[in-house]
């Protein structure tokens, strides 16, 4: 996976986008047992252009160019594939702004933080989502007060509250 | 129940085991994390084929 980040870090350096943060089941991974998954999902920045339409286009023709292959949503990068999800909503926003700053063997990566990770998967809410967040609030070390923060900035509170009494024991 | 000897008290041992395991795969460095999931994604194909269901893509590591 080195490599895939290298890549991806090109990308960024190139200016194709202008940041980026491993996000989903690999970043759930980063502080959880290892998650059962089949890709890579990175968040992406898009650099500020004149135009309201979002598209990854430029990220798609950039990686055709360096001869990796599209496969469904994902395009295959040295081996694993990755899904580029462009920002879609204010948590997202702010969860790739404040991604941290880590290493995967000697490449540098950014990485969505375990608060971030718990709050996007309670607003997604798919059964997945229900399920991965109950093993990591377990698993995980948060910032409670972080946590709050973001939970109440997002209008989640009531929703945290309530996946606490659905699906956690404590 | 066939099993009438066995109850949640006999099985709790089991339990802490798993999740003491659990812990210990979350402390694992990241390289290796990764390294497991590519291992989680080669059994859930097997089980794939053996159910006769349509296989994924395994992550191509080699460096």
């Amino acid at each position: 996976m080195e490599k895939t980040l290298r890549v991806l870090n090109e990308l960024q350096d190139a200016g194709i986008i202008e940041k980026y943060a491993v996000g989903g089941a690999v970043a759930a991974t980063f502080y959880m047992e290892p998650v059962a998954t089949y890709d890579l999902d990175i968040f992406v920045v898009l650099p500020e252009k004149k135009t309201v339409l979002t598209t990854l286009s430029p990220i798609y023709e950039y990686l055709r160019g360096k001869g990796y292959a599209e496969q469904e949503a994902h395009i295959i990068i040295e081996g694993v594939p990755v899904q580029f999800i462009p920002i879609y909503n204010a948590l997202v926003e702010e969860a790739v702004d404040h991604a941290r700053n880590t290493r995967y063997g000697k490449v540098k990566t950014r990485v969505l933080r375990p608060e971030y990770l718990a709050a996007i998967m309670l607003q997604t809410n798919r059964p997945k989502d229900r399920t991965r967040l109950t093993a990591f609030v377990e698993e995980a070390k948060m910032d409670k007060e972080n946590l709050e923060r973001i939970l109440k900035d997002h209008g989640l509170t009531r929703k945290w509250q309530e996946f606490g009494r659905r699906f956690r024991a404590k | 129940m066939r099993n009438k000897r066995i109850t949640s008290k006999t099985v709790a041992p089991l339990f802490r085991a798993k999740e003491r395991r659990r812990k210990k795969l979350a402390r694992l460095p990241i390289e290796e994390k990764v390294r497991i999931i590519v291992e989680l994604q080669t059994i859930e194909n097997e089980i794939r084929r053996a159910t006769g269901r349509p296989t994924k893509p395994e992550w191509d590591l080699r460096e």
